[in-house]
């Protein structure tokens, strides 16, 4: 069934009014025809998946078609907001989902800055988005109002011309009454490891999203319209305050978060020998890259629409200002991590200047370090050679080499090719098959942080099941870090809903761990909550279900119990789970690289670690237990005949 | 002797580093004994943001039994993990009485 007709069956079966206050229209939009078509999310999807990323899986779960391939135009790429985004304090994301040209599994991918607060502001939840444009195609929502513009002029711009290029026609002003999502060159090209840039920093990064955006020839979506009030059931504000302290007054919020950032996290790590370098074939690094090595190049703190963490740290490398890549936002601890020890380079300014290179070049870092990272650790074994990369040497900790990567990789020129091609270029002929043997990935995606985890096997467990691949912000017990939590083991215990082993290296009990983080996560992400402020994540004490609770109903006029949205969390990943059966995933994929069974951690008190292979498995069978999940990793009956009628199928 | 490094958020109050003249026998030991000399750094040191590190090795557990031993290098190292006004406060109670320390502050 062709994509139009499959959205023509789901209109039929959705309302064309809103379910609840301050509900906003889903908007189908046919990028070949230049047609939109409005309705809205169904009641039931609402109760059961609430919002946000949750309806995002109800929309592809209903138009997927995987007898196609993920670039092909029928693949809808989907946006959708949380009920609360851009009216709670912190609650500022959206999701992006499709199919992953890159993973080959989901993509669901995460973003804040502004666009996901701004679509609402234009009465909007979700975009869905398919057909591919006749010519290069901006499109503009102007107070609810859609305009397909010719893009062709922003063709070849990457985010800071671009940013620029639009601010200067369209008059609008960032973070007043103005946002976009866009794509660089990278998404032009279809590199898989290209992300769509929300923000001169912010993009939804995971799984290739920049290339599914330039398959359907979309150069950017900005919005224009005045920041308003929403009509709720009850007022709202009140409680925010209630929030915002809350995130105000927690310690790793004050001393961490506002002042340095998420690069905080790098000295831990590598003092626990948790640090991957070198494509993880170490598990520490200098301490030259320590985030106190970054203060002097930090001006400031930015953040989000009505956020009052502002975690996200500038930076400012005193060059002149002629230099395009002197300044900018970042880097994350991902991006210090990936691009620093990962890649063998050992002092902070070349990760700063890569990583305003990558915000312009609109890349995932996370994706673009292993991409490289890989090639590195293959041409030092000798599996490739110069006569695979164009007679480049690839040397751990050349930064120049790094940075003329970069570029080549955003046009797909010479060894940017094979780069481009991520953790398929095995599968594209790049590479030779032992190549996979150090591939660091996933369900085909390269893990998201630079986290070793050999030695926390709750870690271990969620990068090994997290829906969209390799991928720590969809589960990680972060808590697990935490010796005063470990050594509590009756507050852990109410944590976590059930005994976790005090051991970070135990494998007792972890499961528990990762489904109460996997639920609270989804639910978080469903309604537009930061991953960095929600509970469980970074804090015990941070924003969790209760306080969702209490906005739902005043914001939605929607009573939810405590257990109900534990559920839609459970629900949200059977969803995923049932999307990425279609797609092939079985039990097998639900595991680790090799490396990590078969090597031992390099450095520091637990030197020797490695992940045992049949405990994983018991382990790996206990999570699929307590989250109903059959023996391949699927929902288990009568769950899944819910989810089917849910969904409407 | 033991050596403790305390991280930037902590330098007004405690300086960047102390050395201790006489070696607590653990972390809880030691807790204690920095306590008597800024007083409230154990309470302070409660917070689950602290996590500690004895000569560049993280513990994850077990942590106030964790044996010390003359020349150690014990550092405070904050995690973004963890960390609230709520969180309770007797997982880290003082358990030792210590007094005899000395403390030589070398920089503040």
């Amino acid at each position: 069934m062709a994509i139009r007709d499959r959205v023509e069956r789901l209109l039929n079966e959705m309302p064309r009014e809103p379910q609840y206050a301050s509900q906003g229209s889903t908007v189908f939009i046919d990028l070949e025809r230049s047609e939109t078509r409005r309705a809205y999310t169904p009641l039931k999807v609402t109760r059961a998946l609430i919002g946000g990323r949750g309806a995002n899986m109800y929309y592809l779960f209903r138009l997927l078609d995987e007898t196609k391939t993920p670039l092909d135009p029928g693949i809808p790429l989907i946006f959708g907001s949380g009920p609360l985004t851009g009216l709670v304090p912190s609650a500022a994301r959206g999701n992006c989902t499709s199919w992953s040209p890159d993973s080959g599994v989901l993509m669901d991918c995460n973003a804040g800055d502004y666009f996901p607060s701004f679509i609402r502001m234009n009465g909007i939840d979700h975009l869905v988005i398919y057909g591919r444009a006749p010519a290069w195609t901006l499109l503009v929502i102007h107070e609810g109002r859609f305009e397909f513009r010719d893009a062709r002029p922003y063709v070849g711009l990457d985010n800071i011309d671009m940013r620029l290029s639009i601010e200067r026609d369209l008059g609008g002003v960032w973070a007043r009454n103005m946002s976009m999502v866009n794509i660089t060159r990278a998404g032009e090209n279809l590199v898989l490891t290209s992300g769509i840039m929300a923000g001169p920093k912010a993009i939804y990064a995971r799984g290739g999203p920049g290339a599914k955006m330039g398959s359907l020839r979309l150069k950017a979506i900005v919005t224009l319209s005045a920041i308003h009030e929403f009509p709720t059931p009850e007022p709202y504000k009140p409680y925010n305050r209630h929030i915002a302290g809350k995130l105000l007054g927690t310690s790793v919020v004050k001393a961490a978060l506002s002042t340095t950032g998420t690069p905080f996290l790098y000295r831990p790590s590598r003092l626990l020998g948790a640090m991957g370098a070198k494509n993880n074939q170490e598990t520490t690094w200098t301490e030259r890259l320590d985030a106190s090595n970054i203060d002097p190049y930090r001006p400031g703190m930015e953040g989000c629409f009505r956020c009052p963490v502002n975690c996200r740290p500038l930076n400012d490398l005193h060059t002149l200002p002629s230099d395009k890549y002197g300044r900018g936002d970042g880097p994350e601890y991902v991006t210090l991590g990936k691009f620093g020890p990962n890649l063998g380079i050992d002092t902070v300014e070349p990760v700063i200047r890569l990583n305003n290179i990558c915000n312009d070049l609109g890349f995932d870092t996370a994706s673009m370090g292993s991409s490289i990272a890989w090639a590195f650790e293959l041409f030092q074994r000798g599996i490739i050679t110069k006569a695979h990369t164009g007679g480049l040497e690839l040397q751990w900790g050349d930064a120049a080499l790094v940075e003329q990567l970069l570029f080549m990789t955003a046009t797909r020129e010479g060894f940017g090719n094979v780069l481009a091609d991520s953790a398929r270029a095995v599968e594209k002929g790049h590479y030779p098959a032992e190549a996979l043997k150090y591939r660091m990935a996933v369900k085909g995606l390269w893990q998201s942080d630079p986290h070793d985890a050999r030695i926390l096997k709750a870690f271990a467990l969620g990068l090994a099941v997290a829906t969209r691949g390799m991928d720590h912000l969809r589960n990680r017990v972060t808590l697990e870090i935490n010796a005063k939590i470990n050594d509590d083991p009756a507050f852990k215990e109410r944590l976590y809903g059930g005994p976790v082993s005090a051991e970070p290296n135990g494998y007792a009990g972890k499961e528990q761990a990762v489904r109460a983080c996997e639920n609270i996560f989804a639910v978080g992400d469903a309604v537009g909550m930061c991953r960095f402020t929600t509970k469980l994540f970074n804090s015990p004490s941070l924003p969790g279900m209760e306080e969702f609770q209490k906005q739902l109903a005043n914001v939605t006029g929607l009573q939810f119990t405590l257990e109900e949205l534990d559920r839609a969390g459970l629900n949200i990943t059977g969803v995923e789970r049932m999307i990425n059966h279609r797609l092939g995933v079985r039990r097998k994929d639900d595991t680790l690289p090799d490396r990590w069974f078969d090597e031992p951690n390099t450095a520091g008190p637990f030197k020797g670690e490695r992940i045992d292979r049949d405990e994983f498995d018991r382990m790996l069978s206990r999570f699929y237990d307590i989250s109903q999940l059959t023996d391949e990793g699927v929902p288990r009956e009568p769950w899944k005949t819910e989810l089917m009628e849910m969904v409407g199928t | 002797m033991i050596t403790v490094r305390f991280p930037a958020m902590l330098h007004a109050r405690a300086g960047q580093e102390l050395t201790l003249d006489e070696s607590p026998s653990d972390i809880g030991s030691l807790l204690d004994a920095l306590d008597a000399h800024v007083p409230g750094l154990a309470r302070e040191l409660a917070d689950p943001i602290y996590n500690f590190a004895v000569n560049d090795e993280m513990l994850l557990h077990g942590v106030r039994n964790h044996p010390l031993e003359s020349g150690d290098v014990v550092e405070i190292v904050p995690t973004i993990s963890g960390g609230s006004h709520s969180f309770p406060r007797h997982s880290f109670p003082a358990l030792f009485d210590f007094r005899n320390c000395r403390f030589n502050r070398i920089s503040r």
